[in-house]
Order: C-alpha cells, then sequence, then structure tokens
C-alpha cells in the first residue's frame, strides 16, 4: 500500500492492452516477413536483392528512429555508424584475413567506440547543435575514408569481401536475403523491446520534457549516451549487411547524403513508431528503384514526392494510413 | 533534526537580487507555505532549492545533508521532489505513461531495457494505484495535451508524488483549477502522511492556511514574516499588501516565528 496516501479500497486493474496481444501482433508481423520472402524468392534475383535492401535500409532507419524519434536528439551523422561498421569487418576480411565471426563483431564495436566518442562530444551540446555536430563529426570520416587511400581505398573504397558462410556460403540472392531478414527479425524485436522497456520510456520522456526528467531524479546524459550507443550497435549491423550484400564498401556508406536520406525515410515512415521508420524505408527505396528505371531525372521526381509528402502527410506515412483506414471504417460503419 | 534548512540563501542576475538572505528551517512532517506578490522570489527559491539554478550565496541542508552542490536529479534520488509553476508534463505521451515515467524514475528498473515495462508488475501496481486515488482512471489513456488545464495541474502534483518523495515542493498547485478541483488537491494534501514534508507556494490564500501549519511571506526576494496561519491572517501588514497589490517590505514590520520582530 501506499504509505502516502490513505488507502482508496480499489482494485489494482491491468491495462487493456496485455502481454498476450502483443505477442500475437509480433508473431504477425514476424509471419508477414516470412511470407514476403517467401514471395520475393520465387519472383528472381531483381525482387529479392530489392527486398533485401527494404530490410537493411529498414534496420538502419529504425536505428535512427531510437534517436530521432524516441530520444528526440536529431542526427545528421548517422551513416557514420552504419560505414565505420562496414569499414572495420571489411578491413578485418581483407587486412588481417579474419573470419565472418570475428569480423562482424569487430565492426559492431567500431560502431559503438565511434558512437561513444561521438555523443561525448555532441551530447554537451543543445538539441540543434547537436544535429550539426554530429553531421561534422560524420564529414570528418568521410573524409578520413577519402584521403587515406593506403587503409580506405579512397574513392575506389575496398572489395572483393566474400559473405559470410553459414552451415553453407549466402552466396545466392534469396539465402542472402533469408539471412538479413533473419538478423532484421532480431534486430526489430530487440529495438522493440528496447523501446517498450523502463528506459524506452524515459526516452519518450527526455524526448518531449527534458528538465522535467531531471527533476523527476532521472540523469539524462545517461540515458541518452546509452540511447546512441545502442543506434550505433544497429546502424552498424545495418551497415555490415549492406557491406556483405555488395562486397563492397566506399566512401558513399559515410557520406552526409546517406544520413540525410535515412533521416527523410524516419520522418516519412513517422519518427517515434519503429514500424513508421519501417515502412518509410520500404517507400523510400521502393519508389527510388521505381523512378530511377523510368527516368534519369529520378532526384527531381523523388524531391517532388518528399515535398508532397510534407504538405500532405507531415507526421509520416504512417499516421497518414491509419487516418485513412479509421475514415474508411468510420464511413463503412456509418452505412451499415 | 530539520527536513530542510535554508541558510542565508542568495542568488542574483546579473545587476538583479532576486533573492537574498533567505534562512528557513522546516520540520519534518511540516506543510509550509510561501505566500508572497509575483516578483517577490518564490519559484526563484524553489528553483535553487531543486538544483535547477544555482545559489550565488548559502547553504541548502536536506535532513541534516549538504546538496547546494548536488544535481537536480541527485536531490531528487535524497527524497526531494517538486511541481512546476507552469504546468510541465509529457504533453505527447498519455496520462498512464507520465504517471509511468514518474514511478520508475527512482526505481531500480529504471535504466532496464530488456523487460518491458508491463513485467514490472510493482511500477503497474503503483500507476493503477495512483490513478484510482486521484479519480484520473477514466482519462488514464488521453494524451496529456488533450486534457482540462484543471486535470494537467493534478497530474503534476500525482508525479511530484510518484516516487514517495520526503519533501514535496508544490508550485502553486491550486492555480487555474476550479473550486471543485482545488477542494480535491487541498483534501489529498491534507491527507498525506506526515512523514512527507510539504512546501508549498499558494496565492490561494483561503486554500494555503487551511492546508499550512507555519506562513513565510517573501517580498523583494526577502522573506518579511513567517508564522502560524492565525497569525499571518490577521496581520495588517499582510492585508494591506494583498489589498493594494503593494510591496510587502515597505508595509510594516516583520513578522517571525510566531510574533513579530525588527
Amino acid at each position: 500500500m501506499n504509505p502516502h496516501l490513505e488507502a482508496t479500497g480499489t482494485r489494482v486493474r491491468r491495462p487493456l492492452w496485455t502481454d498476450r496481444s502483443r505477442t500475437i501482433r509480433l508473431l504477425a508481423a514476424v509471419a508477414g516477413i516470412v511470407l514476403v520472402v517467401l514471395a520475393a524468392s520465387t519472383l528472381g534475383s531483381y525482387p529479392v536483392e530489392l527486398i533485401t535492401q527494404v530490410l537493411i535500409y529498414a534496420l538502419f532507419a529504425m536505428s535512427l528512429d531510437l534517436l530521432v524519434g524516441y530520444t528526440g536528439l536529431p542526427s545528421l551523422g548517422h551513416s557514420a555508424y552504419f560505414g565505420v561498421a562496414a569499414y572495420a569487418a571489411a578491413l578485418c576480411s581483407l587486412k588481417l584475413g579474419l573470419p565472418f565471426w570475428c569480423a562482424a563483431p569487430v565492426g559492431l564495436l567500431a560502431a559503438v567506440v565511434t558512437a561513444l566518442l561521438f555523443n561525448l562530444i555532441a551530447l554537451r551540446t543543445a538539441r540543434g547543435y547537436y544535429l550539426m555536430i554530429t553531421l561534422a563529426l560524420a564529414q570528418v570520416l568521410w573524409s578520413i575514408a577519402v584521403s587515406w587511400t593506403d587503409l580506405t581505398g579512397g574513392d575506389n573504397g575496398l572489395s572483393g569481401i566474400a559473405r559470410p558462410v553459414i552451415g553453407r556460403p549466402l552466396e545466392g540472392a534469396a539465402s542472402y536475403l533469408w539471412f538479413v531478414a533473419l538478423v532484421f527479425t532480431v534486430s526489430a524485436m530487440a529495438m522493440w523491446r528496447i523501446v517498450r522497456s523502463p528506459f524506452g520510456q524515459a526516452l519518450k520522456g527526455i524526448r518531449e520534457n527534458e528538465p522535467r526528467m531531471r527533476a523527476l531524479g532521472y540523469e539524462t546524459w545517461r540515458y541518452k549516451l546509452v540511447a546512441s550507443l545502442l543506434a550505433a550497435l544497429f546502424a552498424g549491423i545495418a551497415g555490415e549487411c549492406f557491406l556483405y550484400l555488395n562486397g563492397f564498401v566506399g566512401p558513399s556508406s559515410l557520406a552526409v547524403a546517406l544520413s540525410a536520406q535515412v533521416l527523410l525515410m524516419v520522418l516519412m515512415g513517422a519518427a517515434g513508431t519503429l514500424f513508421g521508420s519501417m515502412i518509410g524505408a520500404a517507400v523510400f527505396v521502393v519508389l527510388q528503384n521505381i523512378v530511377s528505371s523510368y527516368t534519369d531525372r529520378w532526384l527531381f521526381v523523388m524531391g517532388a514526392i518528399y515535398v508532397l509528402f510534407a504538405l500532405y502527410a507531415p507526421a509520416g506515412a504512417l499516421p497518414w494510413l491509419r487516418e485513412r483506414w479509421a475514415r474508411y471504417r468510420n464511413s463503412v460503419g456509418g452505412n451499415t | 533534526m530539520n527536513a530542510l534548512e535554508v541558510r542565508d540563501l542568495g542568488r542574483s542576475f546579473g545587476g538583479l537580487q532576486a533573492l537574498q538572505n533567505v534562512t528557513l528551517s522546516i520540520a519534518q512532517g511540516e506543510r509550509r507555505v510561501i505566500i508572497g506578490t509575483n516578483g517577490a522570489g518564490k519559484t526563484t527559491l524553489f528553483n535553487l532549492l531543486n538544483g535547477q539554478i544555482r545559489p550565488t550565496r548559502g547553504e541548502i541542508v536536506l535532513f541534516g545533508e549538504p546538496i547546494t552542490a548536488l544535481s537536480t536529479p541527485q536531490r531528487a534520488a535524497r527524497g526531494l521532489a517538486r511541481t512546476f509553476q507552469i504546468t510541465s508534463l509529457f504533453a505527447e505521451l498519455s496520462v498512464r505513461e507520465n504517471i509511468q515515467i514518474a514511478v520508475q524514475a527512482l526505481d531500480p528498473c529504471r535504466f532496464s531495457f530488456v523487460r518491458t515495462i508491463e513485467s514490472y508488475r510493482h511500477i503497474e501496481q503503483r500507476v493503477e494505484e495512483l490513478l484510482a486515488q486521484w479519480q484520473l482512471e477514466h482519462c488514464a489513456a488521453q494524451r496529456v495535451n488533450k486534457l482540462s488545464y484543471g486535470v494537467q495541474r493534478q497530474l503534476e502534483v500525482v508525479m511530484a508524488l510518484a516516487s514517495r518523495p520526503r519533501v514535496l515542493l508544490l508550485d502553486e498547485p491550486m492555480a487555474g483549477l476550479s473550486s471543485e478541483e482545488t477542494h480535491l488537491v487541498t483534501d489529498i494534501i491534507l491527507a498525506l502522511d506526515r512523514a512527507v514534508t510539504v512546501v508549498m507556494i499558494e496565492h490561494d490564500l483561503a486554500a494555503a492556511f487551511r492546508v499550512a501549519d507555519r506562513v513565510s511571506a517573501m517580498d523583494q526576494g526577502q522573506v518579511v514574516a513567517e508564522g502560524p496561519p492565525a497569525l499571518i491572517r490577521d496581520d495588517e501588514a499582510l492585508q494591506r499588501i494583498y489589498l493594494r497589490g503593494g510591496a510587502l517590505g515597505t508595509a510594516g514590520p516583520a513578522v517571525s516565528a510566531g510574533g513579530r520582530s525588527q
């Protein structure tokens, strides 16, 4: 019983939403991914590659959403973690001859250490400056990748990285898609756990009102730092999936353009919802592939699409879809 | 041992002396109300007490421990909670989530990211308890920015109480409330266990005098009168201030510790 207030005699009620309904939704999401992968596997190499890219970028966008959508830290340097993990894993494979099971963790460690160094600096600043500092720090890494030719291959990057061998080599597009789908599912479930945890609740509180969080007793910088490290870890996983997809990593994996693209994916989907970021990434990658197959001026068309999103779905695709669905259900309900 | 001791506290902003020579001794379990006109330095005093700003001089002691050098979260961890004059909630989150965040603030589970919040039964139980006690069950799922101002003010108090503080600083908890809501909040404050020491800034003098064991009156950054409610209520100087909106410091001699002083 609450020692400070008189007893009310009120029975403690469980919330309407339950763990069971969540589990069912989670299983449905996993089943959906399996179905999409199965369908894509039967359609040839192009859809398989497209779905693989969608899953990798979705993972990347969800990792950024931990920062932007949940913690309220706008980052324009997220490609740094994606690229550093890919470069580190590639260097371990090429220069040291390490197998996948050693190179991949080293890559992830490099991404997390980079995030630690970045954020020890960037978290000293206010939110607007966080954006600029992360952009500047990522640009430093990009310039290193371009100029340190002996180590990074400069503009040519590092190529010839073999895909992992898990029981059998994942050389085929379909087998690699299954691998990425598995990595995506495990990572997405882990992120889902994080945002539903007490830690995740604290991140949302920091996003909404940091001074109030401090007054409640939260050492907010610790939460922001750990959120940044977790975001870097998942961005690193996406980066390594991208590395093994192409067998190549170049400076574009560290470029500000990639950070801007992934930020657009998060905003297009709906910041603050992991599923929204996934939708944003899917819309972005599919549109980019479709539009670029019809015209060389695809960047112009993509720009126009972003403007339309900003005008008609400023909160992102997911809230827009939910609103349309609610209206449809109301109209159907009203007619019956 | 007093719950809260403030010794010779001062704070200046550039050339403006917002608070000077403030000394208070608040006993454990006491209900202390701080009154004063706008700009008297009441909220500055609260900001200094919870560490939001640092004093330029003086010392703050909480249950015998000097806390002047501690950060806001460190003070909260020692049992000092506060509400804000301007409603300060998590506007985009639901009432339930706001309370959840406040309840878990000082719980060891707050840094856990492996288990979902719902799996911590003691947190959920405390949330339900607070929702029921403050009659907020009907709006538990509503987003805070959709609530009436009165309910938001209530939620401010609930969140400060959620982590079971030892000293509770309430910054104008009745501001903007209807008479019914004011009555509810006053009743709840009166029903609080005496293990909690309450320091409250309040402009609604009827509610303030109903709650207070002692009243401190502030003017121009100083405590100019202090005593039991009956004595303060009958103080002519205080009456002149509240009737004329003048400055307490110029209205007459101060009252201290149960009687008039220099």
